[in-house]
């Protein structure tokens, strides 16, 4: 122990590496948002100054959009347009975002909010299609943006690649070994099972979560993965959209509820080995758990939203570093470029580890919850 | 804040894909695979199971033949003892037997010869006899066909007589 303290090793190196970048990743993040802030609440000033404004490009790729932007290519704008459904004052409105003109028009009133709460979102325009109508009724936004066209092109993915594995697993039944994808896809299968499902649920109770847990972790990674191509059909923001984690750690809170047998409920309300002056007259220790059942879920969203959307702010900053250099001069764009690009290379190694890790601890700690809601009943 | 507000519609729209996907993977994905992977599990553990009591009637197949192959030996050292010793017994006997035997046939051929010898002696004696009465007759015969040695002899026995 000692001895392997003075001389770290090769692996202990990387290990250090790897901490380090680990720690410091969220002051990059912050920082990095800090600025785009800061852009963009002087817009024009940057622009001037460079012609490209990075905290611009980030928080516009991070953010959901009403299309889905492929390439700006000069005056060449290349999108897809996505459909757009509203729903105000009784009536339902479906048009294509191509109608509201790069997010800048308005179309039968509706335009997107360019500041205030709404930033960002459909509203009801004034007639000057400039400004939010203060007095416009309640709108609610059920519009194919991009992040939800990308939920539903990996959902569709993912469905088709896991329906085609359950197909060589029937095919090929119990006596023979697995091949091809399925022999991929098998570990990780097992790996959830056992390592996730079996270890932190236990019991014979585990296999009723398996499927859930299953499904929960292989969406999450491929999210995750396809969060990481750079071009269409991946790139979307998904699991860095605080609504699509929301939603996640929703479907977890709510399994566990259904889940949840008299010892979970017992140990909320009547909390065993607890002194009962913390439950009589005032009762605060089901207060507690009570919100400690509703913090489980909301750290799940929030760890996988920041994970997910620091690694995508880190690879757009850093590609944006090369523009910001070279709208300084053409030769600093130049010089830096190498060393951006390695660096770039690194991230997305780093993000394909966090795409696993954050996969992997969502499942997790969904799978303790579960666990921690179905105790055994002599305890 | 439009980073951290969750939005209406990706939330109606994820739940909804979400569940699809549950509802989706469950029925055609997930149930399908685990049966097979609990299945072949299954038989992994049973074949195991097999072979392991396989290899045990095999362990006591072995000793089972060891045993009688031992059994067996002994028995056959025991046979050919109780042959060697049911040789040599009658071996043994015969011997006796055959020594009896022969004094038997020597004791009678003595007999025999015995009284064979017995028989060709009187049978020499009853010869000898003949042959001398033949022989006796002969010299008989021709001592007395001469006269005058005869007068003679009587003479001179007469002479030798003195009429004392």
């Amino acid at each position: 122990m000692v001895a392997s303290e003075q001389k770290p090793g090769y692996a202990g190196n990387v290990r250090l590496f790897l901490l380090i970048v680990l720690l410091v990743l969220p002051v990059f993040t912050a920082f990095s948002f800090a600025y785009s802030e800061s852009d963009a609440q002087k817009p024009g000033q940057t622009k001037e100054e460079n012609g490209f404004d990075a905290g611009k490009l980030i928080i516009g790729h991070v953010l959901d959009a009403y299309e889905w932007k492929i390439a700006e290519i000069g005056d060449t704008y290349i999108y897809i347009p996505l459909p757009v459904i509203l729903y105000y004052e009784g009536n339902f409105y479906f048009f294509f975002s191509n109608k509201i003109k790069k997010g800048e028009g308005t179309y039968k009133g509706f335009g997107i909010a360019r500041e205030g709460h709404k930033k960002g979102r459909l509203v009801k325009m004034l007639d000057d299609g400039v400004s939010e109508d203060p007095d416009a009724g309640t709108l609610i936004d059920l519009s194919v943006t991009k992040v939800v066209f990308a939920i539903f092109i990996n959902a569709a993915l993912l469905c088709l690649i896991f329906v085609k594995v359950a197909k060589a697993y029937k095919q090929r039944g119990s006596k023979k070994e697995p091949t091809g994808l399925q022999s991929f896809l098998e570990p990780v299968i097992l790996f959830v099972r056992d390592d996730i499902a079996k270890s932190a649920i236990g019991g014979e109770k585990y296999e009723k979560f398996v499927p859930y847990l299953l499904t929960l972790f292989f969406f999450i990674f491929f999210n995750n993965l396809m969060g990481l191509v750079p071009f269409f059909p991946g790139g979307a923001n998904v699991t860095g959209n605080i609504s699509v984690t929301f939603t996640l750690a929703f479907f977890t809170f709510v399994v566990t509820q259904i889940y949840a047998n008299k010892g979970h409920w017992k140990h909320i309300f009547n909390t065993p080995g607890v002194p009962v002056f913390l439950k009589i007259p005032i009762p605060l220790m089901p207060v507690i758990e009570i919100v400690g059942i509703l913090i489980k879920p909301f750290v799940l969203m929030i760890r996988l939203f920041a994970n997910i959307l620091a690694g995508h702010m880190i690879i757009k900053g850093f590609l944006s570093l090369i523009f910001v250099l070279g709208g300084v001069a053409t030769a600093m764009g130049l010089a830096i470029s190498p060393v951006t690009v390695l660096f770039l290379i690194f991230m997305n190694f780093l993000e394909l580890l966090v795409a696993f890790i954050q996969s992997y601890i969502f499942t997790f700690f969904s799978a303790i919850f579960f666990g921690m809601a179905v105790p055994d009943e002599h305890h | 804040m439009e980073l951290i507000m969750p939005g209406l519609g990706v939330i109606f729209w994820m739940t909804l894909a979400f569940a699809i996907v549950v509802y989706i993977l469950r029925r055609y994905a997930w149930k399908p695979i685990l049966n097979t992977i609990k299945d072949r599990e299954d038989n992994i553990r049973r074949s195991l199971k097999r072979s392991e009591k396989i290899e045990k009637e095999i362990k006591e197949l072995k000793e089972t033949k060891e045993r009688i192959v031992s059994e067996t030996n002994h028995e056959k050292v025991n046979i050919i003892e109780q042959a060697k010793k049911a040789r040599d017994e009658i071996l043994k006997e015969a011997r006796e037997k055959a020594i009896e035997e022969s004094k038997k046939i020597i004791e009678e051929s003595k007999k025999i010869i015995e009284v064979e010898r017995k028989k060709a002696e009187a049978q020499i004696k009853k010869e000898i006899a003949v042959l001398s009465i033949d022989m006796a007759e002969k010299i008989l015969v021709s001592e007395l066909s001469d006269k005058q040695r005869h007068k003679q002899l009587v003479l001179d026995s007469l002479e030798k007589i003195s009429l004392n």
